[in-house]
């Protein structure tokens, strides 16, 4: 089977004359597909909903000398 | 043109023995790889699907559950398939790739209107095409990756196909006749 002019047609012609909800109707009742949930939020607005603002003055780590605990690279 | 090649088909003693003289039963269901049918190994890339339909028949006959063989013999059966080039889809090639894709990206067009997305399976998709009269699909083939018991016990979980097996949608249409090739003790196999 290959991607002729005629299997073309014939699928072409079953979408075509299909509706979207029929459509999906019959593929998950009849043919057992699942909707797919995952939300994408790709390209999706974000709300803000609080913003938190640090000053210079809350930048720092406290060390000192007995510390024995390296600083990540 | 008429497509001819032998499958090979592995299961237990008893169920082989009805097959021969009945007909196989279809898997069915949305976990089947091409879509509904009886399956088969069939030579393509690996040379030896009669050895694979025989590991088949012995990973099948491994109860999980219970830890212990539903059956202790396993058998092969020969059969001949026969099927028309227009009701041939064979995935293998770039050529069936190509139909199959089609039909995807069609039904996804449509039913992006609804802001919906479907989760696809090949088999739901080629299920959704012969049964609703797209196109008259027979029979399927198609390279896969199949866990046998070496792969199981092991946990090997490889991407690279290891066989190429085929569907038969309806058996009284595509095999021209089944015979027993091979059986034996899973015992002999395993230990």
């Amino acid at each position: 089977m290959k991607l002729n002019k005629e299997i073309r047609e014939k699928i072409d012609n079953y979408f075509s004359n299909i509706t979207s909800e029929q459509l999906c109707e019959i593929a998950v009742k009849k043919y057992g597909f699942t909707i797919d949930n995952d939300i994408d939020i790709e390209n999706q607005p974000f709300i803000v909903i609080s913003s938190v603002y640090y000053t210079s003055k809350n930048i720092g780590i406290k060390s000192d000398n007995n510390s024995t605990l390296p600083f990540a690279a | 043109m008429t497509y001819s090649f032998k499958g090979y088909h592995g299961t237990n003693v008893v169920s082989a023995e009805l097959i021969i003289k009945s007909n196989f039963e279809k898997s069915i269901g949305d976990s089947e790889w091409l879509g509904d049918g009886v399956y088969f190994f069939v030579t393509g890339i690996s040379s030896k699907p009669e050895e694979l339909a025989k590991k088949w028949s012995i990973v099948q006959a491994w109860d999980k559950a219970k830890k212990e063989y539903k059956y202790r013999e396993y058998c092969v059966i020969k059969s001949d398939i026969e099927v028309e080039e227009d009701n041939f889809l064979d995935l293998t090639t770039e050529d069936g790739i190509e139909v199959l894709n089609y039909i995807y990206e069609s039904l996804e067009k449509k039913l992006d209107r609804l802001k919906k997305k479907l989760i696809y399976i090949d088999g739901l998709l080629i299920n959704l095409a012969r049964g609703e009269g797209i196109l008259p699909i027979d029979v399927v083939k198609g390279n896969f990756y199949i866990k046998f018991a070496n792969e199981r016990i092991n946990k090997i979980n490889l991407r690279t196909p290891n066989c190429t097996i085929c569907t038969v949608f309806d058996t009284d249409k595509n095999i021209i006749g089944s015979t027993i090739v091979r059986t034996g003790d899973i015992k002999d196999e395993t230990e």
